[in-house]
Protein backbone atom coordinates (compact mmCIF):
# COMPACT_ATOMS: atom_id res chain seq x y z
CA UNK A 1 0.00 0.00 0.00
CA UNK A 2 2.77 2.36 0.69
CA UNK A 3 4.46 2.44 -2.52
CA UNK A 4 0.93 3.32 -3.87
CA UNK A 5 0.80 5.99 -1.28
CA UNK A 6 4.10 7.18 -2.38
CA UNK A 7 3.14 6.78 -6.20
CA UNK A 8 0.62 9.05 -5.75
CA UNK A 9 2.51 11.52 -4.23
CA UNK A 10 5.28 11.32 -6.96
CA UNK A 11 2.85 11.84 -9.03
CA UNK A 12 1.86 15.25 -7.92
CA UNK A 13 -2.00 14.56 -8.29
CA UNK A 14 -4.15 15.09 -5.02
CA UNK A 15 -6.55 12.49 -5.75
CA UNK A 16 -9.26 11.05 -3.56
CA UNK A 17 -8.13 7.68 -3.48
CA UNK A 18 -4.17 9.06 -3.10
CA UNK A 19 -5.51 11.07 0.16
CA UNK A 20 -7.35 7.66 1.12
CA UNK A 21 -4.43 5.49 0.75
CA UNK A 22 -2.51 8.14 3.20
CA UNK A 23 -4.84 8.16 5.31
CA UNK A 24 -5.08 4.46 5.44
CA UNK A 25 -1.44 4.16 6.35
CA UNK A 26 -1.68 6.91 8.90
CA UNK A 27 -4.15 4.77 10.86
CA UNK A 28 -2.32 1.77 10.77
CA UNK A 29 0.68 3.92 12.21
CA UNK A 30 -1.19 5.53 14.62
CA UNK A 31 -2.06 2.03 15.93
CA UNK A 32 1.56 1.26 16.10
CA UNK A 33 1.61 -1.11 13.62
CA UNK A 34 5.24 -2.38 13.60
CA UNK A 35 5.34 -3.66 9.95
CA UNK A 36 3.49 -0.28 8.50
CA UNK A 37 6.03 1.45 10.08
CA UNK A 38 8.66 -0.56 8.47
CA UNK A 39 7.54 -0.34 5.37
CA UNK A 40 7.38 3.64 5.84
CA UNK A 41 11.00 3.54 6.64
CA UNK A 42 12.24 1.18 3.67
CA UNK A 43 9.87 3.47 1.63
CA UNK A 44 11.59 7.31 2.95
CA UNK A 45 14.97 5.70 4.16
CA UNK A 46 16.54 7.51 0.99
CA UNK A 47 15.30 10.26 0.78
CA UNK A 48 15.39 10.93 4.23
CA UNK A 49 19.06 10.25 4.33
CA UNK A 50 19.62 12.14 1.39
CA UNK A 51 18.04 15.57 2.68
CA UNK A 52 20.03 14.74 6.00
CA UNK A 53 23.40 14.63 4.42
CA UNK A 54 23.05 17.45 2.12
CA UNK A 55 22.20 19.29 4.99
CA UNK A 56 24.58 18.38 7.38
CA UNK A 57 27.55 17.01 5.07
CA UNK A 58 28.91 14.41 6.85
CA UNK A 59 28.29 10.62 6.30
CA UNK A 60 28.50 9.29 10.04
CA UNK A 61 25.86 11.95 11.45
CA UNK A 62 23.58 11.70 8.60
CA UNK A 63 23.18 7.96 9.10
CA UNK A 64 22.91 8.36 12.96
CA UNK A 65 20.24 11.47 12.61
CA UNK A 66 18.63 9.22 9.76
CA UNK A 67 17.72 6.66 12.19
CA UNK A 68 16.60 9.30 15.04
CA UNK A 69 14.84 11.19 12.47
CA UNK A 70 12.33 7.75 11.87
CA UNK A 71 12.96 7.22 16.04
CA UNK A 72 10.95 10.50 16.26
CA UNK A 73 8.77 9.89 13.56
CA UNK A 74 7.57 6.52 15.17
CA UNK A 75 6.85 8.29 18.68
CA UNK A 76 5.55 11.60 17.34
CA UNK A 77 3.11 9.66 14.51
CA UNK A 78 -0.23 10.02 17.21
CA UNK A 79 0.06 13.79 16.97
CA UNK A 80 -0.10 14.40 13.30
CA UNK A 81 -3.05 16.14 12.30
CA UNK A 82 -3.04 15.38 8.72
CA UNK A 83 -2.75 19.25 8.16
CA UNK A 84 0.26 18.39 5.96
CA UNK A 85 1.19 15.54 3.60
CA UNK A 86 3.21 12.52 5.45
CA UNK A 87 6.31 13.37 3.67
CA UNK A 88 5.93 17.02 4.38
CA UNK A 89 5.56 16.31 8.06
CA UNK A 90 8.98 13.49 7.75
CA UNK A 91 10.74 16.35 5.87
CA UNK A 92 9.59 18.81 9.13
CA UNK A 93 11.04 16.23 11.44
CA UNK A 94 13.94 15.63 9.39
CA UNK A 95 15.07 19.63 9.10
CA UNK A 96 14.83 20.55 12.67
CA UNK A 97 16.93 17.45 13.99
CA UNK A 98 19.06 18.90 11.14
CA UNK A 99 19.37 22.35 12.76
CA UNK A 100 19.91 21.04 16.29
CA UNK A 101 22.61 18.38 15.24
CA UNK A 102 24.18 21.26 13.49
CA UNK A 103 24.32 23.36 16.23
CA UNK A 104 25.79 21.06 18.41
CA UNK A 105 28.25 20.13 16.00
CA UNK A 106 29.23 23.53 16.06
CA UNK A 107 29.53 23.90 19.61
CA UNK A 108 31.40 20.62 19.59
CA UNK A 109 34.04 21.57 16.86
CA UNK A 110 34.57 25.28 17.78
CA UNK A 111 38.04 26.11 17.38
CA UNK A 112 38.90 22.83 15.27
CA UNK A 113 40.81 23.29 11.84
CA UNK A 114 39.49 22.74 8.85
CA UNK A 115 41.34 19.96 7.59
CA UNK A 116 40.50 20.32 3.94
CA UNK A 117 43.11 21.05 1.55
CA UNK A 118 42.51 24.19 -0.31
CA UNK A 119 41.11 22.70 -3.55
CA UNK A 120 41.41 25.57 -5.31
CA UNK A 121 44.58 26.38 -5.24
CA UNK A 122 45.27 23.07 -7.04
CA UNK A 123 42.64 23.85 -10.12
CA UNK A 124 43.00 26.37 -12.87
CA UNK A 125 39.45 28.15 -12.42
CA UNK A 126 38.84 28.20 -16.33
CA UNK A 127 39.54 24.53 -16.79
CA UNK A 128 37.54 23.78 -13.48
CA UNK A 129 34.27 25.52 -14.78
CA UNK A 130 34.37 24.28 -18.05
CA UNK A 131 34.52 21.07 -17.04
CA UNK A 132 31.47 20.86 -15.24
CA UNK A 133 29.42 23.49 -18.11
CA UNK A 134 30.26 21.15 -20.97
CA UNK A 135 30.42 17.53 -21.81
CA UNK A 136 33.54 15.69 -19.78
CA UNK A 137 35.52 13.58 -21.70
CA UNK A 138 38.62 13.68 -21.01
CA UNK A 139 40.40 12.66 -17.21
CA UNK A 140 41.56 15.89 -16.55
CA UNK A 141 38.58 17.08 -17.08
CA UNK A 142 36.80 15.09 -14.83
CA UNK A 143 38.83 15.51 -12.19
CA UNK A 144 38.36 19.14 -12.88
CA UNK A 145 34.84 18.70 -12.41
CA UNK A 146 34.84 16.76 -9.56
CA UNK A 147 36.81 19.15 -7.81
CA UNK A 148 34.54 22.01 -8.90
CA UNK A 149 31.90 19.79 -7.36
CA UNK A 150 33.91 19.89 -4.39
CA UNK A 151 34.16 23.53 -3.81
CA UNK A 152 30.61 23.83 -3.89
CA UNK A 153 29.93 21.20 -1.25
CA UNK A 154 32.15 22.80 0.74
CA UNK A 155 30.80 25.95 -0.10
CA UNK A 156 27.16 25.18 0.39
CA UNK A 157 27.89 24.08 4.45
CA UNK A 158 29.46 27.88 4.81
CA UNK A 159 26.07 29.50 3.61
CA UNK A 160 24.39 30.89 6.33
CA UNK A 161 22.35 27.86 8.03
CA UNK A 162 18.82 29.40 7.54
CA UNK A 163 19.29 30.08 3.64
CA UNK A 164 21.00 26.52 3.35
CA UNK A 165 18.32 24.95 4.35
CA UNK A 166 15.66 26.59 1.77
CA UNK A 167 17.85 26.63 -1.07
CA UNK A 168 18.21 22.54 -0.46
CA UNK A 169 14.50 22.34 -0.47
CA UNK A 170 14.26 24.05 -3.64
CA UNK A 171 17.27 23.26 -5.54
CA UNK A 172 18.60 19.83 -4.86
CA UNK A 173 14.85 18.31 -3.71
CA UNK A 174 12.89 20.24 -6.18
CA UNK A 175 10.27 20.82 -3.59
CA UNK A 176 7.67 23.72 -4.54
CA UNK A 177 7.48 26.86 -2.07
CA UNK A 178 4.54 26.12 -0.75
CA UNK A 179 5.79 23.03 0.77
CA UNK A 180 9.07 24.31 1.65
CA UNK A 181 7.31 27.27 3.51
CA UNK A 182 4.96 24.15 5.49
CA UNK A 183 8.39 21.92 6.38
CA UNK A 184 10.19 25.30 7.33
CA UNK A 185 7.13 27.12 8.86
CA UNK A 186 7.86 30.35 7.64
CA UNK A 187 5.70 32.71 4.84
CA UNK A 188 6.25 31.52 1.49
CA UNK A 189 7.64 35.20 0.69
CA UNK A 190 10.52 34.64 3.39
CA UNK A 191 10.93 31.14 1.72
CA UNK A 192 11.37 32.89 -2.07
CA UNK A 193 13.69 35.68 -0.36
CA UNK A 194 16.05 33.25 1.59
CA UNK A 195 16.66 30.96 -1.41
CA UNK A 196 16.95 34.42 -3.51
CA UNK A 197 19.77 35.39 -0.71
CA UNK A 198 21.16 31.56 -0.18
CA UNK A 199 21.83 31.18 -4.12
CA UNK A 200 23.30 34.90 -4.37
CA UNK A 201 25.62 33.83 -1.15
CA UNK A 202 26.66 30.46 -2.60
CA UNK A 203 27.44 31.70 -5.89
CA UNK A 204 29.75 34.47 -4.20
CA UNK A 205 31.51 31.72 -2.35
CA UNK A 206 32.43 29.47 -5.20
CA UNK A 207 33.31 32.33 -7.48
CA UNK A 208 35.39 33.15 -4.58
CA UNK A 209 37.27 29.87 -4.30
CA UNK A 210 37.21 28.95 -8.22
CA UNK A 211 39.05 33.07 -8.45
CA UNK A 212 36.64 33.71 -11.25
CA UNK A 213 33.09 34.58 -11.94
CA UNK A 214 30.37 32.27 -13.03
CA UNK A 215 28.82 33.02 -16.76
CA UNK B 1 25.20 42.18 -17.95
CA UNK B 2 21.89 41.49 -20.26
CA UNK B 3 18.92 40.92 -18.19
CA UNK B 4 18.91 37.19 -19.01
CA UNK B 5 22.23 36.53 -17.52
CA UNK B 6 21.09 36.56 -13.91
CA UNK B 7 19.10 33.93 -14.97
CA UNK B 8 21.34 31.67 -16.80
CA UNK B 9 23.78 32.07 -13.97
CA UNK B 10 20.64 30.95 -11.27
CA UNK B 11 20.13 27.61 -13.85
CA UNK B 12 23.70 27.04 -13.56
CA UNK B 13 24.13 27.29 -9.69
CA UNK B 14 21.25 25.77 -9.52
CA UNK B 15 22.76 22.65 -12.39
CA UNK B 16 26.12 22.47 -10.41
CA UNK B 17 24.76 22.75 -6.81
CA UNK B 18 22.24 19.32 -7.93
CA UNK B 19 24.99 17.46 -9.26
CA UNK B 20 27.35 18.04 -6.67
CA UNK B 21 25.21 17.43 -4.28
CA UNK B 22 24.26 13.86 -5.48
CA UNK B 23 22.11 10.97 -3.83
CA UNK B 24 23.60 8.41 -2.25
CA UNK B 25 22.38 5.53 0.33
CA UNK B 26 22.94 5.25 3.41
CA UNK B 27 25.54 2.19 4.04
CA UNK B 28 24.25 0.78 7.53
CA UNK B 29 21.00 -0.99 7.43
CA UNK B 30 18.65 2.21 8.16
CA UNK B 31 15.84 -0.05 9.59
CA UNK B 32 17.45 -2.22 11.78
CA UNK B 33 18.69 0.04 13.76
CA UNK B 34 15.56 2.15 14.01
CA UNK B 35 14.28 -0.71 15.23
CA UNK B 36 17.02 -1.24 17.57
CA UNK B 37 16.56 2.12 19.07
CA UNK B 38 12.13 1.75 19.16
CA UNK B 39 12.92 -1.42 21.15
CA UNK B 40 15.69 0.04 23.49
CA UNK B 41 13.79 3.09 24.17
CA UNK B 42 10.26 1.55 24.71
CA UNK B 43 11.79 -0.98 26.71
CA UNK B 44 10.76 -3.48 24.72
CA UNK B 45 7.24 -3.00 24.01
CA UNK B 46 8.00 -2.13 20.48
CA UNK B 47 10.15 -4.66 18.52
CA UNK B 48 10.19 -6.91 21.38
CA UNK B 49 9.75 -10.10 19.19
CA UNK B 50 11.18 -11.80 16.12
CA UNK B 51 7.69 -10.93 14.17
CA UNK B 52 8.00 -7.46 13.82
CA UNK B 53 11.86 -7.25 12.95
CA UNK B 54 12.12 -9.78 10.11
CA UNK B 55 11.18 -8.88 6.54
CA UNK B 56 8.82 -12.31 6.34
CA UNK B 57 5.33 -11.71 4.96
CA UNK B 58 3.99 -14.74 6.89
CA UNK B 59 0.75 -13.80 9.03
CA UNK B 60 0.04 -14.80 13.08
CA UNK B 61 -3.18 -16.63 11.08
CA UNK B 62 -1.34 -18.80 8.60
CA UNK B 63 0.81 -19.94 11.02
CA UNK B 64 -1.90 -21.25 13.63
CA UNK B 65 -3.52 -22.67 10.88
CA UNK B 66 -0.52 -24.53 9.95
CA UNK B 67 0.40 -25.34 13.60
CA UNK B 68 -3.31 -27.03 13.96
CA UNK B 69 -2.87 -29.04 10.67
CA UNK B 70 0.50 -30.37 12.17
CA UNK B 71 -1.24 -30.92 15.61
CA UNK B 72 -3.78 -32.77 14.28
CA UNK B 73 -2.22 -34.97 11.88
CA UNK B 74 0.72 -36.00 14.61
CA UNK B 75 -3.32 -36.33 16.51
CA UNK B 76 -4.38 -38.79 13.81
CA UNK B 77 -1.03 -39.96 13.51
CA UNK B 78 -0.99 -41.35 16.73
CA UNK B 79 -4.43 -41.79 18.01
CA UNK B 80 -7.50 -44.06 16.12
CA UNK B 81 -6.46 -43.97 12.87
CA UNK B 82 -2.19 -44.43 13.84
CA UNK B 83 -0.04 -46.33 12.79
CA UNK B 84 1.01 -49.70 14.93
Amino acid sequence: MIDETLAWRDSGQYSVEGLELEAKLIERLIARDERAFNDLVRAYERRVFGLVLRMLGQRAEAEDLTQEVFVQVFKAIGTFRGESKLSTWIYRIAVNLCKNRAKYLRVRHAGEQDQLDDVAERLPPSQARHANVAQVDRPDEAVAGRQVEEIVRRSIAEVDESFRECLILCDVEELPYEEIAEITQLPVGTVKSRIFRGRAQLRELVERKLGEKIR
Amino acid sequence: MSEEEPEKVDDAMRALLKRSLEEHAPEQPVLREVQRKIRQRSKGKFYGDGWSTTNQRVSYALVAVMMLLVVAIAYFAMGPMGVR
